[in-house]
């Protein structure tokens, strides 16, 4: 099994420019687990990807597979195999040709070849399409057979580039299952780049949430939803979004607390540093009933979203635009005048000066 | 009335064709008796007897006197109403030449009589004891006028005859078409013989039958629905068929005539026959047929490989992003084709002139033999395909770099982490990429290449002993070096389309069973 | 719609009345630049102001077009009334009907004008079809720095010219369209050779016509000449000292350097036969055109062109070699030694044949003496071939 290394990997693609594309980085992904690479567009996911996959070289920094060191050579002799966003197919070529390209290209013999082609595209119900070619697949059959592309090689790394970004949600949400249940039978080491926060959830193992050529965090998903290390992240996992209200820190009767503009919220922990702060708090946290322990913020409902089993309701508060999600589809109603209660000991506390985890 | 349409359609073709045959019996009959005429007033003249209406001379020619020093010159007398007249020098009457000349060819030739086209005089000349009888007449009347009497009528009661049918319907419409619209094969036939006759019957009959089946009904709708579209198109059928069809038909029928000197003879599939049997000569005889066919297919085969391997690897070097001055070759690299391609032939045959020309003085400098280029075959034939490779190959760049440009770079990438070398992206990526913009260039490059008439006219001219031409330099010779045989040029320009559409067709079926 | 009508007719009256102006057009087709065309212009303006019957309006067209030209033109009616063009073709056109004989206009002392040499090649199976106004062959060219005296005889031309190109390396004893059948007629005629026997019949493959394309390919292959010179090469070699002598005609004038010393010789005799080396005469004439508008002012025209003052003309202006007799009677023409020595070359010259069949023999011969000089084939194979070719192209072909 394989483990995939970077070692101050950076990357400066203009000599002159003063902002690197990929600031020096350490990754480490474990052997057999996947790594999902999520940040949004520019922030140097996929030059990360595409400096393991051999296509481009790194300005400084190591690679390794495996034991190997692989920072110099080609991607044919680093054993990687990548999924493309646009799937990348041969178009003069059938389907079976398309996976069978890389093994006939290692002088597989025949009769391998057409066995593994067969096995895989079994395992990726693409078997009655081997003789057609890409022009006549649909997006998810030509997604099934990139995949495949990849899989026939049994690379040491498997590295995927937005594979997912060209389907429709239905087809999306499928193909993200497709690629659990295989990462899940061949336990192959993955690196996989998306902006999807949800792909990146569903997906990982290891979260590397990326921005501006940094690395933000790194954390398991539930590391990530959880305890996020920055605004930055807290705001980019979940959906809806993390609402953030500004406070600043006062000590009431030795407890600390946090006062916004109509709100007084107790600190779970003492924190120290800035007097400035900024709290988050994801929707689920915040109730329109009386929960012991919660504090209470004023407002106004602007709007509602009803998602089926829970409704999300938006409201304008002293301290700035809340949102509630809750069970609860008959409350409130556009216009009235609530109260919202905010769950202290899942209130988030950053600094509001460096939006840094306090 | 409107539905007299279809028989107005028949009526109007039935006319076109009674008309054509009214005026060749016109011709015929006129003719026949005009030069009756001459000759009886020749004859009339060769009796001394005065001469009748409409003859505007009649002389008897007197034997020639020929000139002492110049075979090629003597002095001829006539009688012209009893009196002796001299013919000749300058000043003398027109009409006194017309007398000469007809005697002249009279005494080689015998009696003769001949309608002349333009003026519509007759000239009749019969050979008599006291010299050459020679008559000139004018056709003192217009000739006999349109019969639009008996067409008129005849197309009345067509007329009468079909709208009874009409109205009838059924059955009875059909055979009242038919039948109304035979009426002017009566006089065609008179006039003109079986052919008009059955030319108007079949007419006849096709409305008849295309009537009943609601063709025309359903084209007269098509027409009418699409008849500002029609008329649009309109000058451009025209041009087509005037420019195209009509040329194209004419060029098919004359490779079965043979042409001698202004004559044309009927001779059925003979061009063909000697073309094809080789004329008569050996194989390795640069005069067959085949020889020229194998020289014609090398020839495009070469050009056209050359053409493919110089455009595209030219065009894959300047794809390199690091190609500084890019645009500047680019530019460089079309001129040839943007040079009239007679211009470059001369410039390139001068070039390979084997005393002054620029290669020979190459070759010279780098102490190696000057090449006679034009006097072997092998010399020669690279002669022209070096100039036709000049000419060829920035198309096959364009085209090939436009083709380049639309290959995703994904398809590379994709290609290198599946472990190919450079070499095998550009077997398994590049060259399938080309494929589909590169097949039907070579197909229209290999046309163009079979068909390169100026490179080989104007570089080597079929030197040495004729063994470089090509097909259409062949034909080219047949209409123009030759004698004017243009039923032979023709019919090699039928062979030539016939490879031409063969091979077309053949490469076309082949893509599509690679295709499927 | 009338009005449509009215102004269509306007517009075609106006365009029929242009074309008037009084007297008769008479359109004169030719083929002369340079000199020949400045002399030619001045004859035709003092004709046309001499007379009032008719304007003679001559028309230039290029020489490669002018045969086809013709040929394609006078049959459909919008060809010229007289043209000027060398008598080879005269048979073919008068077989044809292209051209109108004239010998009704013509006695015996309008043709004494003429040198019977030149009127006699405008005459055609017993029938006169034009009036000469030129005669041209080529004749022997020589630089006097580099051949004082030039060759009297092959053999001499052999013995001198290995000499002089052992002398001079990279240059040419002498230069000649040796592939071309013009510029190989006169050892063909030095040799006794022919292209028509006498009785009109084909005798390309004779044996004098084999020795001739032997001695042509000796030429070569001991590199006394260059391979496959055409026109412009030749004048270039002669101008840059790399040949000695050339062979060409009266056209090659212009084309030689200032700087040049140079003479005109008749070609040498032939030593095997004894005979002179005989080029082509090709004569220029006037023909008529058999579609020719008013026939009687076209011969006028004719005879104005011809006539001695015009001949006189074109001989100082364009130093044509004119047939006209008395040309040679002014003392500035008969002194002008290129004339005098075109003028001696006449008398050791063959007309170029007339018949139709000899359009078909260019080519073919060509091929046969390219095959023979270039690659060595056998003169008599080569030119047995030939005969067979121009047979084949001479046949009519019938069902």
């Amino acid at each position: 099994m394989t483990e995939l290394r970077l070692t101050q990997v950076s990357k400066r693609y203009d000599e002159k420019s003063e902002r690197p594309a990929l600031w020096p980085m350490d990754l480490c992904v474990k052997s057999g687990r996947m790594a999902v690479l999520v940040g949004p567009s520019g922030c140097g996911k996929s030059t990360t990807l595409r400096i393991v996959a051999g296509l481009e070289e790194p300005t400084t920094g190591e690679v390794h597979i495996g034991d190997r060191n692989v920072t110099r050579l080609g991607p044919a002799a680093r054993d990687i195999a990548m999924v493309f966003q646009s799937y990348a197919l041969y178009p003069h070529m059938t389907v079976f040709e398309n996976l069978a390209f890389a093994l006939k290209l290692r002088k597989v013999a025949a009769a391998d070849i057409r066995e593994r082609v067969t096995a895989v595209a079994r395992a990726l119900e693409i078997e009655p399409l081997l003789s057609r070619r890409p022009g006549a697949l649909s997006g998810g059959q030509r997604q099934r057979v990139a995949m495949g592309r990849a899989m026939v090689r049994e690379p040491k790394v498997f590295l995927f580039d937005e594979p997912l970004s060209n389907l429709d949600a239905k087809l999306r949400s499928e193909m993200r299952r497709e690629i659990a249940r295989i990462h899940q039978q061949t336990r192959t080491t993955c690196l996989y780049v998306t902006h999807d926060q949800v792909e990146a959830m569903t997906l990982a193992d290891d979260i590397v949430v990326m921005k501006d050529g940094h690395v933000l965090q790194v954390g398991s998903p539930l590391d990530i939803y959880d305890c996020p290390q920055n605004r930055f992240v807290a705001g980019f996992f979940g959906t809806p979004s993390m609402c953030f209200v500004d406070a600043e820190r006062h000590t009431e009767a030795g407890q600390a607390v946090a006062r916004g503009r109509g709100f007084s919220l107790p600190l779970p922990a003492p924190v120290e540093g800035s007097q400035k702060l900024c709290i988050g708090i994801r929707p689920e946290a915040i109730a329109l009933a009386e929960a012991p322990g919660a504090s209470p913020i004023r407002g106004q409902v602007q709007s509602r979203e009803i998602l089926g089993a829970e409704v999300l309701i938006h409201i304008t508060s002293d301290a700035g635009p809340l949102t509630v999600r809750t069970p609860e589809r008959h409350g409130a109603q556009v216009g009235d005048h609530i109260t919202a209660w905010l769950d202290p000991a899942r209130a988030h506390v950053f600094d509001a000066a460096t939006e840094e985890r306090l | 009335m409107k539905q007299l349409g279809p028989y107005a359609l028949a009526a109007a073709a039935a006319l076109v064709i009674a008309l054509g045959s009214f005026a060749a019996y016109r011709n015929r009959t006129f003719s026949e008796a005009e030069v009756a005429r001459a000759e009886a007033a020749a004859e009339a003249a060769a009796r001394g007897q005065k001469a009748g209406p409409a003859v505007i001379a009649a002389a008897v020619v007197l034997a020639p006197k020929k000139s002492a020093r110049y075979p090629f010159l003597s002095h001829r007398d006539a009688i012209i109403g009893g009196r002796t007249v001299s013919l000749g020098g300058p000043g003398s009457p027109a009409i006194h030449k017309r007398l000469y000349d007809a005697a002249n060819h009279c005494d080689d030739h015998g009696a003769f009589s001949e309608l002349s086209g333009d003026s519509g005089r007759v000239i009749a000349a019969i050979p008599t004891d006291r010299g050459t009888a020679v008559a000139i007449t004018q056709p003192p009347s217009p000739p006999e006028p349109l019969p639009w009497a008996i067409l008129g009528g005849l197309l009345a009661i067509g007329a009468v005859v079909a709208y009874c049918g009409i109205t009838v319907g059924g059955a009875a419409r059909t055979i009242g078409l038919a039948v109304g619209a035979s009426g002017l094969a009566a006089p065609a036939y008179i006039w003109s013989g079986a052919i008009p006759a059955a030319a108007i019957l079949v007419i006849a009959v096709a409305v008849a039958a295309l009537d009943a089946r609601g063709s025309l009904r359903r084209a007269a709708r098509a027409l009418h629905e699409g008849r500002i579209a029609y008329a649009f198109l309109s000058p451009t059928l025209a041009a087509m068929v005037v420019i195209v069809c009509v040329p194209f038909v004419v060029g098919l029928g004359l490779g079965f005539f043979d042409h001698h000197r202004g004559e044309w003879t009927f001779v059925g599939l003979d061009n063909f026959a000697h073309i094809l049997s080789g004329g008569g000569h050996s194989l390795a005889d640069p005069l067959n047929f085949w020889f020229t066919v194998a020289v014609t297919l090398a020839w495009t085969a070469v050009n056209v490989i050359l053409h493919v391997t110089l455009g595209v690897a030219l065009a894959l070097v300047l794809r390199k992003p690091w190609l500084k001055l890019r645009g500047t070759f680019r530019v460089l690299l079309i001129l040839p084709w943007a040079i009239p391609s007679y211009i470059t032939a001369l410039i390139w045959h001068g070039m390979f002139q084997s005393e002054y020309g620029a290669i020979n003085q190459i070759l010279a400098t780098f102490g190696l033999d000057r090449v006679a280029w034009f006097s072997s075959w092998t010399a020669a034939f690279t002669a022209n395909v070096a100039t036709n490779t000049w000419l060829g190959f920035p198309f096959m760049m364009v085209v090939a770099l436009g083709a380049l440009q639309s290959i995703p770079r994904d398809l590379y990438e994709a290609a290198a982490t599946d472990g190919a070398s450079a070499w095998q992206k550009f077997c398994h990526i590049t060259l399938p990429s080309l494929r589909p913009a590169l097949g039907p260039a070579v197909v229209l490059g290999a046309i163009w290449t079979f068909n390169m008439f100026n490179v080989i006219y104007l570089v080597s001219d079929g030197q040495p002993g004729g063994s470089t031409n090509i097909l259409v330099t062949e034909a080219y010779r047949w209409a123009f070096e030759r004698g004017e045989r243009y039923g032979m040029a023709a019919a090699y320009a039928t062979l030539i389309f016939i490879i031409l559409a063969g091979g077309t067709l053949g490469i076309g079926w082949l893509r599509k069973r690679r295709a499927r | 719609m009338i009005r449509w009508v009215t102004l269509i007719l306007l517009a075609l009256t106006a365009c029929a009345d242009s074309g008037g102006n009084g007297r008769p057009t008479v359109i004169l087709w030719h083929t002369y630049t340079g000199a020949e065309e400045i002399a030619l212009e001045n004859i035709v303006s003092a004709a046309n102001r001499d007379q009032d019957r008719y304007r003679i309006e001559p028309v230039f067209v290029p020489y490669e077009a002018f045969a086809d030209k013709i040929t394609n033109a006078i049959p459909n009616g919008n060809g010229p009334d007289l043209f000027i063009f060398a008598h080879d073709r005269i048979g073919d056109w008068a077989e044809s009907g292209f051209i109108e004989p004239i010998e009704f206009y013509v006695d015996d002392d309008l043709a004494d004008h003429y040198a019977y040499a030149a009127i006699s090649a405008m005459a055609y199976r017993g029938s006169l079809f034009g009036l000469p106004m030129a005669v041209k062959s080529v004749a022997l060219f020589y630089r006097t720095d580099l051949c004082p005296v030039p060759p009297k005889t092959t053999g001499e031309l052999f013995e001198w010219g290995h000499g002089f190109v052992a002398s001079h390396p990279g240059a040419y004893a002498l230069a000649y369209s040796n592939i071309d059948l013009y510029g190989h007629a006169p050892w063909l005629h030095g040799f006794g050779g022919r292209i028509f026997a006498k009785d009109g019949t084909l005798d390309v493959a004779s044996p004098e016509g084999v020795r001739a394309a032997a001695f042509a390919r000796r030429l070569r292959t001991e590199k006394l000449v260059p391979a496959n010179a055409t026109g412009d090469v030749i004048g270039t070699l002669f101008n840059a000292k790399k040949t000695a002598l050339a062979i060409s005609g009266p056209w090659f004038i212009a084309g030689i350097n200032d700087t040049v010393p140079w003479r005109v010789a008749t070609l040498p005799v032939v030593t095997e036969t004894g005979l002179a080396a005989a080029p082509f005469l090709g004569v220029e004439g006037v023909l008529m055109s058999s579609r020719a508008d008013h026939k009687g002012l076209a011969f006028s025209a004719m005879r104005a062109l011809t006539s001695d003052a015009s001949a006189a003309e074109r001989a100082r202006r364009a130093r044509q070699i004119v047939p006209n007799n008395a040309a040679y009677e002014n003392p500035d023409i008969a002194a002008d030694p290129v004339l005098t020595a075109f003028r001696a070359q006449l008398s050791h010259t063959v007309a170029m044949p007339k018949t139709p069949a000899m359009r078909m023999v260019w080519t073919p011969y060509e091929t046969a003496l390219g095959r023979v000089i270039q690659s060595g084939d056998d003169p008599g194979a080569a030119l047995s071939r030939a005969e067979d070719e121009i047979r084949g192209y001479v046949r009519r072909r019938s069902n």
